[in-house]
């Protein structure tokens, strides 16, 4: 039963820490607008998700190849 | 009385002002170029080829050079890429069984063009764009479309995207004489093994992006996937349990869906930590899941150190079985190992290089990242890849 609820608890924890955050005023940004902070993938970091894509038999959310190609070597 | 008419006036004025210095901030545009340029390394070795049955080698180099260009201006953006993958493979080589022939040099090559346009008002940006990826053996012609909204409180971004492929899996643009057929092994072209060359790939990303506090973002990002037509690789064999032999046979139709759940998190004055967890299904019978960190750390204003870390394990897919297992009463069947049940591991490292105050046009950000990557049915690979950044600022203060 605990195993069942396990996920439903996740979400339930992601969607509370999600509505409780408050709006930020432009000076409290310093961290959040740094470079490192944000979501976008690299160029670099993009290639290493492109050969997981490959290698592995599934899909990542994240890092989504744009181009297409065979990918059968 | 003449004082309450100056105050307003006053009032009224400043009003004014402040109106035209807005007017003034919002019509400021943004005129840059940013270039860049990337070269990927990648070796690779195991020994489960799917070319000759999930036996073999697949050794493996890849030489991966890429060049792209964003042009900024106004509200508009342009993003243009182009790239090859020259690869060299032992693997493929197999084809044919013949030694440095064509199939063992092969190359990939790629270019997208993109188009953006920002709504600063309603902080909505929309963008669409095409591109095109040529080999040997495959041609994909892709086409996206996507919008990403950000909150009025710049505290929230949704993304979408749609992604089509339509790809063609015939043999031959490369050696001049046009695409005419599928390529089999050599031992089974004595018969068409399938009656579609086409591959249809339609994806949906979506995104959602939530600042939590002063130093935490959370990222929910999923993507499903419909794949339609020739699934199967032409060229991979499959070895029976009686001695008989064909070509990969895979469902017509493949559906994926995935989710993953990314959090940056600014731990102190100098490190940042990434962790993604990234949950797959599909109707192949595929199931994985992976846990990624990337930890910044900041070294100075202009170095920052990145290792990172990533494990997944996989489920078999129902139609995977190694060499000489398969019953050649069954429907489908596949002996690659990319299909198989596996955990894999990737340790790395990187560093980021920003030369603050050079010359406007010069180089903005190095990028370079390492990585080794395990598979836990033998199969290993190393990577290098480096980035150089450069943008021009071509703004004129307002």
């Amino acid at each position: 039963m605990r195993q069942r609820l396990k996920p439903y608890i996740a979400l339930l924890l992601i969607g509370s820490l999600v509505s409780c955050s408050a709006s930020l005023k432009p000076y409290e940004r310093v961290y959040v607008n740094d470079q490192e902070m944000q979501m976008n993938v690299s160029s670099v970091q993009n290639f290493g998700y492109y050969v997981f894509s490959i290698r592995e038999g599934s899909l990542t959310a994240i890092g989504q190849k744009g181009g297409g190609g065979c990918g059968c070597n | 009385m003449k004082k309450r008419y100056l105050l307003v006036g006053s009032l009224a004025f400043s009003l004014l002002l402040s109106r035209a210095q807005n007017e003034t901030s919002n019509s400021f545009k943004v005129n840059e170029t940013e270039v860049e340029l990337v070269y990927s390394h990648y070796l690779q070795d195991g020994d489960n080829s799917a070319v000759t049955g999930g036996e073999g080698t697949e050794r493996l180099t890849v030489y991966g050079p890429s060049f792209s260009l964003k042009r900024s201006f106004g509200n508009n953006v342009i993003d243009f890429q182009l790239g090859a993958d020259i690869i060299s493979s032992a693997s493929t080589d197999n084809i044919d069984f013949v030694v440095s022939s064509a199939s063992r040099l092969d190359a990939r090559s790629y270019t997208n063009i993109n188009y953006s346009r920002v709504f600063e008002k309603s902080k909505l940006s929309i963008n669409g764009g095409i591109g095109f990826s040529l080999e040997s053996d495959y041609f994909s012609f892709g086409k996206f479309l996507g919008a990403t909204k950000t909150s009025e409180d710049d505290m929230q971004t949704f993304s979408a995207q749609l992604q089509i492929f339509n790809d063609d899996l015939r043999w031959g643009r490369l050696q001049g004489d046009g695409p005419h057929q599928l390529i089999y092994p050599i031992e089974l072209r004595f018969q068409e093994w399938y009656d579609d060359y086409h591959r249809n790939s339609y994806n949906l990303n979506l995104g959602y992006t939530r600042i939590i506090d002063q130093r935490n973002i959370i990222g929910l990002f999923s993507a499903i996937s419909l794949q339609e037509g020739l699934l199967a690789t032409p060229f991979h064999r499959v070895l029976f349990n009686d001695g008989t032999r064909a070509v990969e046979q895979l469902p017509s139709e493949r559906y994926k869906g995935t989710v993953a759940v990314k959090w940056n998190k600014f731990i102190r004055g100098n490190i940042i930590t990434k962790s993604t967890v990234n949950s797959y299904v599909d109707n192949f019978g595929v199931v994985g899941i992976s846990l990624d960190n990337e930890t910044a750390i900041k070294l100075n204003a202009k170095w920052t150190l990145v290792p990172s870390f990533r494990f997944y394990t996989q489920q078999a897919s129902k139609y995977f079985s190694p060499i000489r297992t398969h019953s050649p009463n069954s429907e489908f069947y596949t002996s690659d190992f990319d299909l198989s049940k596996f955990n894999t591991f990737k340790v790395g490292l990187g560093w980021n290089h920003s030369p603050y105050g050079q010359k406007n046009g010069s180089l903005n950000a190095f990028t370079m990242r390492y990585f080794y990557y395990h598979r836990s049915n033998g199969l290993s690979a190393h990577s290098l890849s480096i980035s150089l950044q450069f943008k021009k600022n071509r703004n004129k203060a307002p």
